[in-house]
């Protein structure tokens, strides 16, 4: 399994945002998180990428514990995220951002990168790659705008890319359609699946059930902060606790 | 925790470092039969004013160490307490009161500047502590009527500005610029120099002042350039005092640089460079003891003290503020010499103030009742810094 | 007056701004990165100039005096960034700064033991014939200390906008924790941003060291550093080396028209009208993002 996750808690203060939630994901998977608003998927994702360390249980991502490891330490195992807020480097270009992502592949050390010695041929590499990865989300056209002023979907694809340059062995992706037009949700769709198809295992946290459905391989739904099923999208549907919890409670969508 | 261990460790460093920086001498009595005479010094060893304060240091404490090693005075050991006044009046007045109130000390010798001296004369007046200031201002003695206590070995600045304003008359320069730093040194400076100019039918075209921690004074030059003088009078220490050398040579000026007794030690011409060749300034024979005649009153004392401290300080330079606090220690010694085995603050001030044709290397002292420095100008030669060495300069 | 003491004034306040800015650079660097206020910032300068004068006097030529000094001092800042800031880091921004205000007594009592109390200077790096413009003198080691301003912000330049490690080095400032999940680590950050902050104000005591190396110069400096730094709203490359220029013009502008006696009070005069006006400073953005 690539991410093994073990009896997991996490608590604020007392509040319980998460508890004795297991579950894995294997390799080459979309796997997706739902549940509605405050069923914790956001805090699981803070957990595994090591935002805050987990109150209880355990988290094993390609065999190694992940308990104790700062958020370096543990991008550098392979897991990058988006966030459902974004978090963009603002005052940088769209190009620079992605560049940044790429910053955990650079050899050079910190005295050559601060005299250019041998980082010049690194740099054009880099900015290759990144060019590429804004080529894939489709923004190559903005490589050189502010991040800033870049429309809101358009903010998210910028995201995945920045992700992606890390070359990740699992990429996170927070609420990715949320805020998007639906040409903007088709593509994004279909950029899953592409990421997928390149070796690159996907969690999702999704509100668009239409798209989660499409996409996951595996879905684990949360509620209150506990796992209350997990399956395919065929047994999620079908799943009486799912249904009475989940779909039968929210069929709207929130805003 | 680890936050409170860091924040106390980094107190504490500062307080070691302050505390080693702070107390750097004081010879601790050995056990000897009769008690040790306890006498205070009070110099500006670190700060702005060390340049003085150092060698004033080495000053006091080498001649205290000869006589202990010649079994003391009159039997006692002599235990010499010197603290340092950090360069600042606040300080030098803290010290002071340690030392009378602490230490009981017999007098107290100090301080290196006239700020300093300055906020130490109260409390050696309200104690009835004899003082012997090395610093220059007239003020701190002045008038001797209401300074029972207080004396001081350095000229005073009154008697340099009646040195320089004869020279400016001899040369027929009438209008000059003046510029002096802005503390007790230079603001004292100033008001003697206008005094006596204002006498001699001298005219200050301009005043230009400058801090003691000014690196650039071209600014200041340039205003004086375009007041056209004869002659610029800067009226500063080093430093401060080599800054004012550097933009005069920067900015090119040609008419006669006239400083003051401040720059009688080496860092003068060290900081200054090239730029120090050409300056004149009023001083004390000392620094051109090889040059003087043998008749002179003061030669063999200057000639001892020359070879004593080069022989103890092979790594520093003569000054002249390392004589005036030699002269006051010396005096001090002498005073409790003549005070057998029992002298008293009332004593030492009472021998102080009849001390009279007595050759130091300042210059030849009389005091008296009405005159607690005892100098006059036959006290000061001219030196002139040619090739980065001071040579006596003709008249 | 004439207009070749015009040009003085601007010259002389151009040198003495230029030696103010390149102080106030490693203050807005470090800054920027930690929000720490470095108070160590002004000893930085100073172990830069007494180290010059160690390394000239053991022979060594010019341009090794140069880089052994900046480089000594790099490591001596990201040294005391690793044993005083980050094992605090966790601790609110004034407590940093009182760290940095105990450690600059600490390092200056350091040098008072080392190097003693007598102003040192070494030898001017292109002899001392002043140089003639416009009327106006400069003297060539001025001319070194404005040269230093510029190398050091064009090459802040070149780090920050065409180096990747320079970008993370942003990142970092521009958001943290988003940058600490693209693995570029903070703490890494802290520690370089005080080594450069430190190689900085090492080269203007270096250029610095012809004119004075002082145990205590590193005080007046840090404070002049400090104010073009905060006039120029602590954040900004180009507002710091501005107000650096600007603090320098000022001064030598007030000695000429107001009175050669409140030098120093104009500079702080200065920054209190502008910090009325302007609290953010010149260049600040108001409630700006901080890391």
């Amino acid at each position: 399994m690539l991410l093994e996750v073990n009896n997991l808690g996490k608590s604020f203060g007392g509040v319980k945002a998460l508890q004795g939630v297991s579950f894995s994901f294997a390799q080459g998977q979309i796997g997706s998180l739902i549940g509605p608003n405050g069923a914790g998927k956001t805090t699981l994702f803070n957990l595994l990428t090591g935002v805050f360390p987990p109150s209880s249980g355990e988290i094993h991502f390609r065999k190694q514990l992940l308990n104790g490891r700062s958020a370096v330490q543990i991008s550098a195992l392979g897991i990058a995220r988006t966030f459902q807020n974004l978090q963009l480097f603002t005052n940088m270009s769209v190009v620079e951002n992605v560049m940044v992502g790429c910053h955990s592949h650079t050899k050079t050390g910190l005295l050559g990168a601060a005299f250019r010695l041998a980082a010049r041929q690194e740099e054009k590499q880099i900015r290759k790659t990144s060019l590429e990865m804004l080529d894939k989300v489709g923004l190559l056209a903005y490589a050189n705008y502010p991040a800033d002023a870049l429309p809101f979907g358009q903010k998210r694809l910028l995201e995945i890319a920045r992700a992606l340059a890390m070359k990740p062995e699992m990429v996170l992706l927070d609420e990715p359609a949320a805020g998007l037009n639906p040409t903007e949700s088709r593509f994004l769709v279909d950029l899953i699946k592409r990421i997928r198809s390149e070796g690159t295992s996907v969690i999702l946290v999704e509100h668009d059930m239409e798209t989660v459905m499409e996409l996951a391989d595996k879905i684990v739904v949360l509620d209150f902060g506990e796992k209350i099923a997990e399956g395919t999208p065929v047994e999620i549907t079908r799943n009486d606790r799912v249904i009475e919890a989940y779909l039968g409670r929210e069929v709207e969508q929130p805003a | 925790m680890k936050k409170r261990m860091f924040m106390l460790m980094s107190v504490v460093m500062v307080f070691v470092l302050v505390f080693v920086a702070g107390c750097g001498s004081g010879s601790t009595p050995t056990s000897t039969e009769k008690k040790p005479f306890v006498i205070g010094a009070v110099f500006d060893i670190t700060g702005a004013a060390s340049s003085l304060g150092i060698p004033e240091k080495n000053s006091a404490q080498m001649l205290v160490d000869q006589i202990n090693k010649a079994g003391g005075i009159n039997g006692h050991k002599v235990d010499l307490k010197i603290l340092d006044d950090k360069s600042t009046p606040a300080e030098a007045a803290l010290d002071i009161k340690q030392l009378i109130e602490q230490d009981k000390v017999l007098a107290v010798i100090g301080a290196s500047t006239s700020g300093a001296s300055m906020s130490m004369v109260p409390i050696a007046m309200d104690k009835q502590i004899p003082m012997v200031s090395a610093a220059a201002s007239a003020l701190i003695v002045r008038p001797a009527s209401e300074h029972k206590w207080i004396f001081k070995t350095a000229q005073p600045d009154d008697l340099v500005a009646k040195v320089v304003v004869k020279y400016l008359k001899d040369h027929n320069l009438t209008n000059v610029a003046f510029v002096p730093v802005n503390n007790d040194f230079g603001n004292s400076g100033l008001k003697e120099f206008q005094n006596q100019a204002k006498e001699a039918g001298i005219n200050i075209v301009t005043v230009q002042k400058f801090e003691a921690s000014d690196t650039d004074m071209t600014a200041q030059l340039t205003k004086v350039r375009d007041a056209k003088p004869q002659a610029v009078i800067v009226w500063s220490t080093p430093p401060s005092a080599a800054y004012v050398a550097k933009s005069f040579k920067q900015l090119g000026l040609t008419m006669p640089q006239i400083q003051s007794h401040g720059i009688g030690n080496k860092a003068f011409i060290d900081v200054a460079g090239d730029a120090a060749n050409g300056v004149i300034f009023p001083a004390g024979k000392l620094l051109a003891v090889d040059t003087l005649p043998s008749s002179d009153p003061q030669k063999s004392v200057l000639s001892k003290y020359a070879s004593d401290y080069k022989a103890t300080f092979p790594n520093q330079a003569l000054s002249t503020f390392g004589g005036h606090a030699y002269d006051a220690t010396k005096m001090v010694l002498d005073a409790l010499k003549a005070g057998g085995d029992n002298p008293t603050p009332a004593g030492i001030r009472d021998y102080l103030e009849k001390i009279s044709n007595y050759p130091g290397i300042t210059g030849m002292f009389n005091m008296s009742a009405s005159e607690h420095n005892g100098l006059d100008t036959s006290s000061m030669v001219w030196i002139k810094i040619d090739n980065g060495k001071w040579t006596l300069a003709q008249n | 007056m004439d207009s070749s003491s015009l040009v003085q004034y601007i010259l002389t306040g151009l040198a003495q701004g230029g030696l103010y800015a390149l102080v106030g650079l490693g203050f807005v660097l470090i800054y920027n990165v930690t929000g720490i206020i470095n108070f160590v910032q002004g000893e930085f300068v100073m172990l830069g100039a007494m180290l010059a004068v160690t390394y000239e006097r053991m022979g060594l030529p010019l341009p090794m005096v140069i880089v052994l000094a900046v480089l000594s001092v790099a490591l001596i800042g990201a040294g005391l960034e690793v044993i005083s800031i980050r094992p605090a880091r966790r601790a609110t921004p004034l407590t940093l700064i009182i760290i940095t205000i105990g450690l600059s007594l600490a390092v200056r009592g350091i040098a008072l033991l080392i190097w003693g109390t007598d102003p040192l200077v070494i030898p001017a790096f292109s002899g001392t014939e002043p140089i003639k413009i416009l009327g106006g003198a400069l003297m060539p080691q001025q001319i070194w200390i404005m040269g230093a301003t510029a190398v050091s912000v064009l090459a802040l330049y070149i780090f920050l906008d065409l180096t990747v490690m320079g970008k993370a080095f942003r990142a970092c400032v521009i958001n943290k924790m988003g940058a600490s999940l693209m693995g570029i680590s903070p703490r890494r950050m802290s520690t370089l941003a005080f080594a450069l902050g430190a190689a900085i104000g090492a080269l203007g005591g270096v250029v610095f060291a012809p004119t004075l190396a002082s145990y205590d110069m590193g005080v007046a400096l840090g404070v002049k550093g400090f104010v073009a730094a905060v006039l120029g709203g602590l954040t900004s490359v180009p507002g710091v080396i501005l107000s650096g220029f600007i603090v320098g013009i000022g001064e030598s502008f007030g000695t000429a028209f107001i009175s050669s006696g409140y030098k120093d009070a104009i500079s702080l005069f200065i920054l209190l009208l502008v910090l009325l006006v302007r609290p953010q400073g010149l260049f600040g953005i108001y409630g700006g993002k901080r890391v």
